[in-house]
This record gives C-alpha cells, sequence and structure tokens, in this order.
C-alpha cells in the first residue's frame, strides 16, 4: 500500500521526479567518469609493465640522455653482469594520438624475464625480412582507438619523421597506446640507430645490480617506478576528484531543491494519511524507501553515463599527461564491478541522506487540519550564530589540517553556512526588486514569492550553491590561467633563448654566443634528475634575469646574495609544499661528486612542474658534463633587438638549423597552449557543474510553476487574463533566477579564492595569487541562467495559460 | 414594473464531457436569468453539474452551446481574455474550500480583487466590509493563521469589494460546521443584499435554499423549480 502511495504520486508528478533522478545521475556521471578517468591514467603503466617483465624485474636507466651502444657493449661485458634486455621507446604519434614505440631485444631473452607474457607468442611474426613495410604489434584496444585493423599499413610520426609499419595483432592486453617491434627494426625504421632507452634484467640480478652499477645509471624495480608515476600524476587526479565531488554536491543541490518542493505538495495528503492512522514511522520508512529508489535509479543512470564520459574526458586529457607527466593513459578507461558497486554506494548514500531533512519536515506535519494545507509560520530568524558555526568549522579544519581532503571538507562546511543565510539576503534583494518593479503586475508578482519563503528557501539556497560551484570553478581556471601568463612573462627576461635539438649545447657553444656582438648577455639553464628523482635546475643568470623570480619566502636580496656565493640554493613552490621546506632549512642533494647539503634561501613561483625542482648556481655543479647546458637566454645590447640577436645568430652558425631559437612572445603563447591543453578537462568539469547548475534552475522553477497551479487557477478565477498570468510566471521565475544568480556571485568569489587558495595549492603544490576575481564566468552563466530562467517561467505559464482555470481548481 | 435586464442570463446551456458515443452530457439546455439583486439557490444531487454550471456562468468554462450573458454583455462567445475582464469586474466567486492565496494575508488577498478588477476602492472601504462581515481585526493574518470560517469571510470580502454584479457560490459552507456555516451564510447574504448585489448560491442545505428568493434544482441537465 505504501509502495502504491508512492507510486500514485509518481504518477501524478513524474516530471519532477525525472528531474531529480537526473540530478542524480549528472552527479554520479562526473564522479564516475572521473573515478574511471582516475584509473585509466594510473593503470596503464601497471598493464603495460605486467605484460612486458615481471613486477620484480629491473630497470636500468641513465640520469641523462639515451645509453650508448658502446656503453651497452661495456655493461655486458662486466663479470657476473645479468643477460640485459636493451629497449627502446619511441614517442611517436598518429593524428592527434600520442603512442609509444616500444623496441624489445630479442623475444627470446624478454621470454627469460618475462614470466608468462602473450607478447612472447608473437615474436615469430615481428621478425622482419626487410620486404614491406616493420612489423609492430598492435593490442585491440589501441587498434579501436585508432582506428586500424591488424594487416592494415599504418603511418606513424616519429621524432625524427614519419614511418609506415605493417600491424600485427596482438594478444597481449595492457599495451593501450603502445606498440612493440623488435628493437633493431624500431631503431632502423624511426632513424634512431643508436637509440637504447633502458635496460631490463631480472628480478634476481638485484644484489648484483646495486654493488655494481655505475653512478650515472639508475636502477629501481618496476614496481618502484610504478609507484613514482603515480604520484607524479597523483595532484592531478586528486584535483580532477576535488572537482567530481563539486559536481556531484550541485547534483544533490538539484535533488534536495526538487524533493523539498515535492513535499510542499505532499503535505496535504501526508495530514490525510496521518489522520486517517498511519504512523510516523510508516510514513518515514515510506519516504526513505523512495529516496532509496531514486538514488538506485539515479545512480545506475550515472554509472551507465559517466562510463560513456569517461572516454571523451580521457580524449581530452590523455595528450596534455603525456606531455607534461610522459605518462601514456589506457586507450579506453577500464570500467570494475568493484569500483561501479563503491560508486554505487556512494550514490545512494549521498540521495537517502538528502532525503532526511525532507522526512523530517514529513515527521512534522500534523494530522488533520486538512484545509489548512499552508505551512507553520516561517521560522525566519535563522540566527548568524547558525551560519557562523559552519564557517567557523569550515575554516579552522582549513587552517589546522593542510591536506587537500581539509581544504575540501571546510569548503563543504563554509558553503553550508552561507547557505542558511541565502535565503534571509535573498528574500530582502526579492523585497528590493519588487519596489524597483513598482505597483504593477512585475512588482505585485515578485510581492507574492515574498509569501512563500519558507517553499522556497531550499530551492533558492540550492540554485545560488550551484551556480556559484559553476562560476567558481571558471574564475578559478581563468584566475590561473591569469598567473601563469604572468609568471611566464616575468620568467622570460631574455630577448632569445637557444637550444639544441636532440641534445644538449657544449661548452663551446656557449662561448660563441655570450661573444656574439649583439649580445649584452647570456643566461643558461641546465636540468637533471637527481638520484633521488629530484630536479635539479642549475643557472648561470645575469641581474637582469634576476626579477624573472618571484619570490613566495626569502629576502630576495639576501636570496640572490647566498644563491651566488654557493651558500645555498632555492626551491620551487611546489617543492616546498611537498617537501615542507622553508628559508633556513637544509637540503640534502645526491650531487653527482657525492651527497651535499644546503641551505634553503628562498621559495619562488613556478608553474612548470607539479613536482617542484631546485634551483642552484650552476658554478656549485662539478664533473665532465657539468658546463654543458640545455638552453641559453641571450640578452640584447641596449638600443639593439631581436633581429640583430638574430642576424648574428645565423652569421655564426649558419641557418642549417643545427640551433634553434624562439623568442618569449612564441614561449608564452607555448605555455598558455599548454595550459590550455592541461585545464581543458577542467573546463569540461566546470561546463559540467554549470550545466547541473543549471538542470537545478530549470527544475526548481518548473517545481515552483506547477506547484503554484492552484494559486494561478484562482487568479485566473478571480479575473486575471492569461496573458497577464504569463506575464505574472515569468516574472517570478526571473526574479527567482535573478536573486539566486546575484546571490551566486559572492559565493563564487568564496569557491574561487578556496579553490585558488587551498585546493589548488594541496592538490598541485602552487597557489594562485590572490586578486581580483575574472568576472568572465558570472557575465556567461547570469545571462544563461536568466534566459533559462524565463524559459522555465514559460512552459509552466504556457501550460496554465492554456488550461481552463476550472481544472486546475478541481484538481486542488 | 418592467423586467430589467437580467444580471446574469443563461440561453441553452449544454456541456458536454468526454467525445463520441461515451461522451456524458452534463448540462443539456440550462436556462436562467438572474435579475439585479435576487437570490437564487440551485441544489440537486452531487455530480448532477452545479460547479460545471457556475464556472460557465462566471466564463471559466466554454458551453458546448447556448449563451452566457453578465451584465447583458455576452460572454459564452468571446475571446478568453475578455472573459477573464468581464468576471473581474461584475462576477465574484466562492468556493466551497476558500481558495485564499496562501501566502497573501487576509487584506492583501482582498486587495488582490481590487487590483485584478481595475475598479477604484478606498483603502477604507476594506476595513469597512470586514469590519461588516466580522473580520476587521484578522486582516492583517494569513489564511493558515485563520479558522475555516474567518478564511471563508475573507473570501466573501475578496467577492465583493470591487462591486460585482452577481455572486456566485460554490457551496460555500461545504466545508464548514453547522453553526459557522450559519453565521458565513448570515453575513454572506446580509452583504450581498446591502449592495444590491446578486446571488447565485449552490447548495445542499434546504436552511440555506430556503433564505433565497428563488429554488431551483438541477436534474438530468436542466434546471427546474424545486
Ligand atoms: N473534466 C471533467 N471530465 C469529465 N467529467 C467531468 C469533468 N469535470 C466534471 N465532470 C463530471 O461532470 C459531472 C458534474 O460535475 P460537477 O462538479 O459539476 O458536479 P456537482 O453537481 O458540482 O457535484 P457536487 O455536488 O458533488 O459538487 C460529474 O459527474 C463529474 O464526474
Ligand atoms: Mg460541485
Amino acid at each position: 500500500m505504501r509502495a502504491r502511495l508512492s507510486h500514485g504520486f509518481f504518477r501524478r508528478h513524474p516530471g519532477q521526479w525525472l528531474l531529480a533522478l537526473v540530478g542524480i545521475a549528472a552527479g554520479m556521471a562526473v564522479v564516475t567518469g572521473v573515478a574511471l578517468l582516475r584509473g585509466a591514467l594510473v593503470d596503464s603503466l601497471d598493464a603495460a609493465a605486467d605484460e612486458l617483465a615481471g613486477r620484480d624485474s629491473i630497470v636500468v636507466r641513465p640520469l641523462g640522455e639515451s645509453i650508448s651502444p658502446e656503453r651497452f657493449a661495456e655493461l655486458a661485458r662486466l663479470p657476473g653482469a645479468p643477460d640485459w634486455v636493451p629497449v627502446v621507446r619511441i614517442p611517436v604519434r598518429v593524428g592527434d594520438v600520442q603512442l609509444e614505440v616500444i623496441g624489445l631485444d630479442g623475444f627470446s631473452a624478454v621470454r627469460d624475464v618475462t614470466a608468462d607474457s602473450a607478447l612472447a607468442g608473437d615474436a615469430d611474426r615481428l621478425e622482419w625480412t626487410g620486404d614491406g613495410p616493420p612489423p609492430a604489434a598492435i593490442g585491440r584496444e589501441t587498434a579501436a582507438l585508432l582506428g586500424v585493423e591488424p594487416g592494415e599499413t599504418l603511418t606513424l610520426e616519429g621524432p625524427n619523421g614519419p614511418a609506415d609499419l605493417a600491424l600485427v595483432g596482438t594478444r597481449g592486453a595492457g599495451l593501450d597506446r603502445r606498440l612493440v617491434m623488435d628493437i633493431a627494426v624500431a631503431q632502423h625504421a624511426f632513424d634512431l640507430p643508436t637509440a637504447i632507452s633502458e635496460l631490463l634484467a631480472p628480478g634476481s640480478a638485484a644484489a648484483w645490480i646495486e654493488r655494481n652499477l655505475p653512478a650515472d645509471l639508475q636502477a629501481r624495480t618496476l614496481d618502484q617506478q610504478r609507484a613514482s608515476a603515480r604520484e607524479l600524476t597523483a595532484g592531478l587526479r586528486a584535483n580532477l576528484t576535488a572537482m567530481s565531488l563539486l559536481a556531484l554536491a550541485t547534483g544533490l543541490f538539484v535533488v534536495y531543491s526538487v524533493l523539498s518542493f515535492l513535499m510542499v505538495q505532499r503535505r496535504r495528503s501526508f495530514g490525510v494519511l496521518r489522520a486517517i492512522g498511519l504512523t510516523p514511522g510508516d510514513l518515514a520508512r515510506m519516504l526513505a524507501q523512495e529516496g532509496l529508489v531514486l538514488g538506485a535509479l539515479g545512480t545506475l543512470a550515472g554509472l551507465v553515463v559517466g562510463t560513456l564520459l569517461a572516454d571523451l574526458l580521457l580524449a581530452l586529457i590523455a595528450d596534455p599527461v603525456r606531455s607534461i607527466y610522459g605518462q601514456l593513459a589506457l586507450a579506453r578507461t577500464a570500467p570494475s564491478l568493484g569500483l561501479y558497486g563503491t560508486l554505487f554506494g556512494l550514490g545512494v548514500l549521498a540521495a537517502t541522506a538528502v532525503t532526511l531533512p525532507v522526512v523530517r519536515e514529513a515527521l512534522r506535519v500534523p494530522p488533520g487540519r486538512l484545509v489548512r494545507a499552508a505551512e507553520a509560520p516561517a521560522p525566519d530568524r535563522v540566527g548568524w550564530a547558525l551560519a557562523g558555526l559552519p564557517v567557523a568549522l569550515g575554516l579552522a579544519w582549513l587552517a589546522l589540517d593542510p591536506g587537500l581532503i581539509a581544504a575540501l571538507g571546510g569548503l563543504f562546511l563554509v558553503l553550508a553556512g552561507l547557505a542558511t543565510l541565502i535565503p534571509r539576503t535573498g528574500f530582502g534583494l526579492l523585497a528590493v526588486l519588487a519596489r524597483l518593479a513598482g505597483g504593477g503586475l512585475t512588482g505585485r508578482a515578485i510581492r507574492l514569492l515574498g509569501g512563500s519563503r519558507r517553499r522556497l528557501a531550499p530551492a533558492l539556497s540550492a540554485l545560488s550553491l550551484a551556480l556559484a560551484l559553476a562560476m567558481g570553478m571558471g574564475m578559478m581556471i581563468l584566475g590561473f590561467r591569469a598567473s601563469v601568463d604572468d609568471w611566464v612573462q616575468r620568467l622570460l627576461q631574455a630577448d632569445l633563448y637557444v637550444s639544441a635539438t636532440e641534445r644538449r649545447l657544449t661548452v663551446d657553444e656557449v662561448d660563441r654566443l655570450a661573444a656574439l656582438d649583439a649580445v649584452a648577455a647570456i643566461s643558461t639553464v641546465s636540468v637533471q634528475r637527481l638520484a633521488d628523482q629530484t630536479r635539479l635546475t642549475a643557472y648561470r643568470l645575469p641581474d637582469a634575469a634576476w626579477s624573472g623570480f618571484e619570490w613566495l619566502a626569502g629576502d630576495p636580496e639576501r636570496v640572490r646574495a647566498g644563491f651566488v656565493a654557493g651558500r645555498g640554493v632555492a626551491v620551487s613552490e611546489p617543492l616546498a609544499r611537498a617537501r615542507g621546506l622553508a628559508p633556513g632549512d637544509l637540503l640534502e642533494l645526491p650531487l653527482a661528486g657525492g651527497p651535499r647539503r644546503f641551505e634553503v634561501l628562498g621559495v619562488f613561483r613556478d608553474y612548470s612542474s607539479d613536482a617542484g625542482f631546485v634551483a642552484i648556481d650552476a658554478d656549485q655543479l662539478t664533473g665532465p658534463d657539468a658546463r654543458e647546458v640545455d638552453s641559453v637566454g641571450l640578452y640584447a645590447t641596449p638600443g639593439g633587438d631581436r633581429a640583430a640577436l638574430e642576424a648574428d645568430l645565423r652569421a655564426a652558425f649558419g641557418a642549417a638549423g643545427e640551433l634553434q631559437w624562439i623568442g618569449p612572445a612564441e614561449i608564452r603563447d607555448q605555455s598558455l597552449s599548454v595550459f590550455d591543453r592541461t585545464f581543458r578537462i577542467s573546463w569540461a568539469m566546470a561546463v559540467l557543474v554549470g550545466g547541473i547548475a543549471l538542470v537545478a534552475l530549470v527544475s526548481a522553477l518548473l517545481a515552483h510553476g506547477f506547484e503554484r497551479a492552484r494559486e494561478y487557477a484562482t487568479l485566473r478565477a478571480l479575473g486575471l487574463s492569461p496573458a497577464a498570468l504569463f506575464r505574472l510566471v515569468v516574472a517570478q521565475t526571473l526574479a527567482l533566477t535573478l536573486a539566486a544568480a546575484l546571490l551566486a556571485v559572492p559565493i563564487a568569489v568564496v569557491v574561487h579564492y578556496a579553490l585558488a587558495l587551498f585546493i589548488q595549492p594541496r592538490a598541485f603544490g602552487w597557489s594562485v595569487p590572490a586578486g581580483l576575481p575574472p568576472l568572465g564566468p558570472v557575465v556567461v552563466v547570469v545571462p544563461l541562467a536568466l534566459l533559462l530562467g524565463a524559459l522555465a517561467g514559460l512552459i509552466p505559464a504556457a501550460r496554465i495559460g492554456r488550461r481552463a482555470p476550472v481544472s486546475a481548481l478541481r484538481a486542488g | 414594473m418592467a423586467d430589467p435586464s437580467p444580471v446574469l442570463g443563461l440561453r441553452g446551456l449544454v456541456r458536454r464531457y468526454g467525445e463520441g458515443p461515451r461522451a456524458v452530457r452534463v448540462l443539456d439546455g440550462v436556462d436562467l436569468d438572474v435579475r439585479p439583486g435576487e437570490t437564487v439557490a440551485i441544489m440537486g444531487a452531487s455530480g448532477c453539474g452545479k460547479s460545471t454550471l457556475l464556472h460557465l456562468a462566471a466564463g471559466m468554462d466554454r458551453p458546448d452551446a447556448g449563451e452566457v450573458r453578465i451584465a447583458g454583455v455576452e460572454v459564452h462567445g468571446r475571446p478568453e481574455p475578455a472573459r477573464t475582464r468581464e468576471r473581474a469586474r461584475r462576477v465574484g466567486l466562492v468556493f466551497q474550500d476558500f481558495n485564499l492565496i496562501e501566502s497573501l494575508t487576509a487584506r492583501e488577498n482582498v486587495e488582490l480583487a481590487v487590483w485584478l478588477s481595475g475598479a477604484a476602492v478606498a483603502a477604507d472601504r476594506i476595513d469597512a466590509l470586514a469590519g461588516e462581515l466580522g473580520i476587521g481585526e484578522l486582516l492583517e493574518r494569513r489564511p493558515d493563521q485563520l479558522s475555516g470560517g474567518q478564511q471563508q469571510r475573507v473570501a466573501i470580502a475578496r467577492a465583493l469589494i470591487h462591486g460585482p454584479a452577481v455572486l456566485l457560490a460554490d457551496e460555500p459552507t461545504g466545508s464548514l460546521d453547522r453553526v459557522a456555516g450559519e453565521q458565513v451564510l448570515d453575513v454572506l447574504f446580509d452583504a450581498a443584499r446591502a449592495r444590491d448585489c446578486a446571488l447565485v448560491l449552490v447548495t445542499h442545505s434546504d436552511q440555506a435554499a430556503a433564505r433565497c428568493d428563488r429554488v431551483l434544482a438541477l436534474r438530468d441537465g436542466r434546471l427546474v423549480p424545486a
């Protein structure tokens, strides 16, 4: 019988239930999409590692460039050396899709290293007789991603030009975005005759490697390698999760606002039911069941849509992840029952939690007094204390706990506190709007809204928060982009940057650059990775370059003096944050000549790497290639310009292209385009949240319109014409939208600062300067909301206008 | 004395529900003239079409055939806005379940009718009428703070404030107990008579009907003297 009551109500208001379903489904779709995406970002490495070699296999990599054939021969000749399997990894692309070609030596050797790889069975088919294009093994998922079939020939763009490969199907799973070839064939096909990227050895060789490996090579087990790779993208994944939770929260606002409207419509029947003997327990159970069914159905829909969404998101992010973190993602997301189970639980739990306040209100409906369908007098005075408490708790949590979870939790608490203030402020705003609109129809329409505060309050809060989250995310992205732009422009003090293709610049070349007529001064940068994976950047900087640093901690003059004197190093903000470093701390670096300790002199802003790096004066480094550099910044003589520099460069080095150079403007453009590609996914999230917010808006306004059917019918009966009613309804929805949107703006600013000052730093390690928030999202979202608000008013208005007032009156 | 033109004139009203062979003719040729100030009771079994008849008379619904004139103005064939305008100006409506706007105070509910009719009504007229109806002290309350009888008096004030030619009341005491019902009828009749406003009262109560100048019954879709 309970089910029948629910069902009957459901049948009468299918549209509103559907909107609540959409709310849950949309929120869960984003959460699901991101959860799957996270998996695809880290699982690829696991799968590929499993396919190529056992998990305890050891990978030996050079700290610098690739391993030369001579070096390899030397290593193989050492007494007791294991059977090395040389591997070449070649970054290639097909159109927009980034792939990797893995060249392995002699599959028989691989078979010794690997346990039981399906790939090993394909060895014979990868031999190349020299006729036709060289063969390469491709997995099913990758072939599907590229839209090719085994047997076809595929052209790949390699670092030294294109190569045609004959595709051979492999059953080997886990080779997403990777093609496997024989190493000699791969080196030949891609014109990299001597390249060896790494050496594989069986786990049993660990002891030997520990004792005998030269210092410029580094050995790690595949497991270690995977762990550090996971760490690389941890910030990105955490950030995505945070965004997806905001999307879920927005979806839940939709559910809440729809449910509370439905609640108002059902008060009367709850009163009747209670009067004829339904116990509060029965009523609570009935509503809880509805919540469960709603949550379950919505979550199921969310899982399905999210699975589709995941692959779209993956397409957006696979490319930047490859170029920024050097990692290949899976070709396709790989859902698992376990993950679905967890997400399902989350969705149902969240939906049920949202129905709780509604259940509580239902239990307060007194039995009887049926004709008084109206609300109890509104408890207007939500004290400041009630709002202040969650805000204070949230801020305290933020301040006391430096974790990302605390940042998110704190943000939610602060928003919850603000949400309690929204109705009061919102209705104040409506009163002002009504006064501005005057005594005509519009003013009256808005004043009519003021009478039903209690019904509208939850919707108004939900709408404002949903709109605020969407705008806040957009503000954060725009603000962040502007900061990156400022940072790049400030950093690039030189007039031209020179580097070589595929190698470093020699001491001789650096000296010749410094000696050019048009050059007043040079800066040099060389980057290396230390044994503990720390990135170390050695600088030699002229005076002019120092203003390129923005110091977040440490006195600029002192930092500079100490740096040049070799007393200490500077660290980038993400590194400082990750390791808890502040000026005055000591940092030990495993340099080529042995470990050395340096004082941390200062912390500077940097957005180039979320792992962070250490900046050191170039003179502190010793060793054979310590004076080779990655790039040289040229500072023109006073009165000189870029053209003069370029003319000098061409004269001294020829136009042949041994060296390449690029100006600050181009670097800035490139950096911003990298940023844009990286943040495409954040935009996607902001747009998704915005979409859900607009669904919330439309659903709340439709619910409002339908809820008012009887009131509108009475007005019609009393003599309000259909056209006037139409205007009245639209004026009401527009006023509500305007109030919600206006309130959303300051909250969006709060969200913006929370994301920029707490969540970004805690996810990525970098902060965004607290400037004025960009208003672009407001300019987009508010008019869009008003447009949709008007449309959402038109639907019920048209329906009510068309309907004879009689039927709405009868329907009661 | 010449018969003054009726404030409400119904001629051959037909109203069907449903389509084709399953259509039901709820009204099948209703004729009625209500003179200014006249009170008419309409009785009949539940479901016989009394409310349907009132809705047609108020111009809230369109007849399938027949004519409706309010204060001499033909309404039945006119477009919705015109019908609405006539209703707002010349008709007052009282419902069984009050239908006050929940979010407005009693005073605002009454003002609503002033605004909709476009009539020029001085503010103190509302207080005067409310006093007459016995709700002078209650004007600032909202419907949920009023008893049923009080709510219905507010509804009556709303129906009368703009000086309509005819008041259409559909079982105005149907939701009230006997005492409250009688009190409401008292003020309804008194206020209508005081304004020379005609009243069409749909009721199940013989006593209520007995207060009217004429009592009619709706039977088989037609009005016949009771
Ligand atoms: N929209 C509709 N569609 C179909 N039939 C309807 C519709 N509205 C009313 N009816 C039918 O028309 C008949 C008359 O209804 P109406 O409400 O006018 O009766 P009534 O005389 O006012 O009854 P009561 O005394 O119970 O209020 C009823 O049988 C009802 O079922
Ligand atoms: Mg009736």
